[in-house]
């Protein structure tokens, strides 16, 4: 269900993303990947885009979009040194995390070690597409803060891994690789949106503003985390209330989109840390929910307080994992209207991007 | 100083397909058929030796009614010359591994 979840939701933000008039399917799958390139790359994807006329049959055609796509994905380093350092570190941090890990946290074996495989390999990707001249100290700041908020989530589970070892038993390792998967995906949105030099300012600091307001509202009004957790309220309100503004502002769907999505980076996992933690600090004892009395009594769980952290680890990862592709999906669709009724309003021609 | 690193085969097939024919400029799409490279693979290769000053890009300035410019690729004197000696140094790498490979094995001596 989770998987086919995600599946449906990444399938709806690739569709509302790619969008090319009356181009065949192959020549729209190429524009987007031409608008994926660093900056510094952009004229290569013009060329790739003007060499689609040489490309005759379908077949053809496929694998051309097919390679157009990977050099989207894997552009050439700007600086190969710096990728290669960064491929040595991350594996050499990914050894001694999961040699730590085996000793410290052994329920959280695969999760340390599948996150730091695809961290590693997300970095060594960013790496490529890094903004030309150094990013800026507000990139640099946002980027920071992308981190802070996806190593919050990591650091909580550790947390509980610690002091109710339990709760994190995973004897199919599913949620420690969707965990893995789920946060290395937040990092990399995060610091794609926040240092690949794509977004203006003021798209950056508008969805780190409607993530913070997300947060403080998760922290006044933490929900039930002992459920299996829709996604949360406030992360929903802030990432669509992100992306109208700066759709209305900017003008730009993809920038509202973006600032949408940013917002959902840094507020999901936020909210993700208070719940749990919110639990934990309130150690309860007893169970009122007729399910929850049912299913303790069958689990190997050794008091309350473990198995309820365990059900909300469960209900928030699998919220996590849903989140992103479904809140990509709201930002299109609220910054693509936003974007409109700006457009429609204004009858002044519009200068430059 | 930068450390040269030997290019990979694919590269190498590129760089000696363009010193062929250093004066024509070449079409990206048409140098995947040609050299059975895929499409993915040549764009970064193409981008790493742009960077690295070996090639020199530029738009097609004969207008083609219906179609935009496209793209076209030549070695510049750079490239050309850097082909020049990597095949050199690749012969005479492969000199010495043959005149290694007749040169008669030393004896284990006996008593």
């Amino acid at each position: 269900m989770l998987i086919l979840a995600v599946l449906a939701a990444a399938a709806a933000a690739i569709a509302l993303t790619i969008r090319g008039g009356e181009a065949d399917l192959p020549a729209r799958i190429v524009v987007f990947s031409a608008n994926r390139l660093p900056g510094n790359r952009r004229t290569w994807g013009e060329a790739m885009v003007a060499e689609l006329v040489a490309v005759r049959g379908t077949g053809q055609r496929w694998r051309f979009a097919a390679g157009a796509l990977r050099t989207a994905l894997f552009p050439p380093a700007p600086r190969p040194e710096h990728a290669r350092t960064t491929t040595i570190v991350g594996v050499l941090t990914t050894i001694t995390a999961t040699a730590a890990a085996a000793r410290l946290v052994p329920t959280l074996l695969v999760f340390v070690a599948a996150f730091g495989v695809l961290v590693t390999g997300s970095t060594r990707v960013l790496a490529g597409r890094l903004a030309r001249p150094r990013p800026t100290r507000g990139q640099l700041a946002c980027g920071a803060l992308v981190v802070v908020t996806v190593m919050t989530v990591a650091g909580t589970v550790v947390d509980v891994a610690i002091t109710h070892p339990v709760a994190t038993r995973d004897p199919t390792y599913a949620f420690s690789f969707v965990l893995a998967a789920t946060l290395s995906v937040y990092l990399i949105a995060g610091l794609g949106i926040t240092l690949t030099g794509r977004t203006a300012p003021a798209t950056r600091w508008g969805g780190v503003a409607g993530a913070g307001v997300a947060v403080v509202a998760s922290l006044l009004f933490p929900h039930n985390s002992a459920l299996i957790s829709p996604i949360s309220p406030s992360v929903a309100a802030a990432t669509l209330a992100t992306a109208l503004v700066v759709g209305l502002v900017a003008r730009e769907r993809g920038a509202a989109a973006r600032a949408g999505l940013l917002a959902t980076v840094l507020s999901a996992p936020a909210n993700f840390a208070v719940a749990i933690l919110a639990l934990q600090s309130a150690h309860p004892t007893a169970l009122t929910d007729p399910y929850d009395i049912s299913a303790y009594s069958r689990s190997a769980s050794p008091d309350v307080t473990s198995y309820l952290l365990g059900e909300a680890l469960g209900g928030n990862i699998v919220s996590l994992a849903v989140a992103a592709p479904a809140m990509y999906v709201l930002a299109t669709l609220g910054g693509r209207a936003a974007a409109g009724r700006a457009a429609s309003t204004d009858p002044s021609p519009r200068v430059g991007r | 100083m930068t450390r040269s690193r030997r290019p990979s085969a694919q590269t190498l097939t590129v760089l000696r397909a363009l010193a062929a024919a250093p004066a024509r400029w070449r079409h990206g799409y048409d140098l995947c058929t040609e050299l059975g490279i895929q499409f993915g693979s040549m764009y970064p290769i193409l981008m790493r030796l742009a960077d690295r000053g070996l090639l020199e890009a530029d738009w097609e300035t004969d207008r083609v009614p219906g179609r935009p410019p496209r793209h076209l690729y030549r070695l510049t004197s750079t490239g050309l010359a850097y082909v020049t000696s990597l095949d050199t140094s690749l012969a005479a790498e492969s000199d010495a591994a043959a005149q290694s490979r007749r040169r008669p094995r030393p004896q284990l001596g006996g008593a």
